[in-house]
């Protein structure tokens, strides 16, 4: 096989800001964030969320994450190396997003959201006319 | 100085019978298990390994339970090998290349190749084993064999 060996990566847990009625640990995903021209996409594994337990939201210009994990396990622990919870995380989103064009899937445990930019921040190029001398 | 903000017990009824000051007491208590946790907890009760990917294992009396954390894995990319007395999980995580001129701003997903392998102290029915993979979770449930199950014997009188 090629590519290099992969390291396990220590899962972040992180006090949520405000209340909760959930006792126990929150993590924030890992996330890739890239922009090409037309959107900023955001991945964020967040292993043992199903579709419908990801809350996505706008709020003040802050796109929140929430996925839900179940936190139930068959009989008792022989091995542990990761802990279960809910992944939290939030990413203030600048003017420069379409924010009612967001787009977001789930697929094997890792979140895909697409902003796309709008019309006004992309690039455009201006042609230079000859100024016609009247 | 950090502002510690006191929070209902974790666990209720827990703590000190609830007198005077027993309601008090029990949110100090669970304060002070909660920062005790943080600073120790996480470590000790789960020495974190290194090796990915992180697996947890449970047991009860028929089966053993392992999970493990494959974000972004199709089932295809996984293999799993059942012995009699261990399970060996190998597969390589791929991160896609999501096209040309991409400008990125966080990294922090990454991919390669892993093989693990874990021994248990009794055996396994390899027949029966399940695994699946779903939202990213590896779920691989292992029947005990039959010698390796606890008995039970009835006594008789004679």
């Amino acid at each position: 096989m090629e590519g290099k060996d992969i390291q396990v990566q220590k899962k972040k847990e992180v006090e949520p800001q405000g209340e909760f009625t959930q006792e126990g640990p929150f993590f924030i995903p890992n996330v890739d964030i890239f922009e090409n021209e037309d959107n900023i996409v955001l991945l964020a594994d967040m292993p043992g969320v199903a579709k419908d337990n990801i809350d996505i939201r706008l709020e003040d210009g802050q796109l929140l994450i929430r996925g839900k994990v179940s936190r139930d396990v068959p009989g008792d622990y022989v091995l542990s190396e990761y802990s279960i919870g809910d992944y939290h995380s939030s990413f203030s989103l600048s003017a420069i997003i379409d924010q009612t064009k967001i787009q977001a899937s789930m697929k094997n445990g890792v979140l895909r959201v697409v902003l796309p930019k709008s019309d006004k921040s992309k690039h455009r190029k201006i042609t230079i006319k000859s100024h016609q001398e009247t | 100085m950090a502002i510690i903000r006191l929070r209902q017990p974790a666990y209720p009824g827990a703590g000190f019978s609830s007198g005077r000051f027993g309601k008090n007491l029990n949110v100090f208590e669970n304060e002070m298990h909660r920062l005790f946790h943080k600073f120790f907890g996480s470590d000790l009760a789960a020495p974190h390994s290194t090796v990915f990917p992180p697996i947890n294992v449970c047991q009860d009396n028929d089966n053993f339970y392992l999970t493990a954390e494959l974000p972004g894995m199709e089932p295809s990319d996984v293999i799993v090998d059942i012995e009699q007395d261990s399970i060996e999980i190998r597969g390589e995580r791929k991160i896609d290349t999501e096209g040309e001129n991409l400008c990125y701003h966080r990294r922090e997903r990454e991919g390669g190749r892993f093989s693990r392998k874990i021994n248990f102290k009794d055996r396994i029915d390899t027949g029966k084993v399940t695994a699946g993979l779903k939202d990213g979770i590896l779920k691989v449930t292992m029947p005990r064999a039959q010698e390796s199950q606890p008995k039970k014997i009835v006594v008789k009188t004679e």
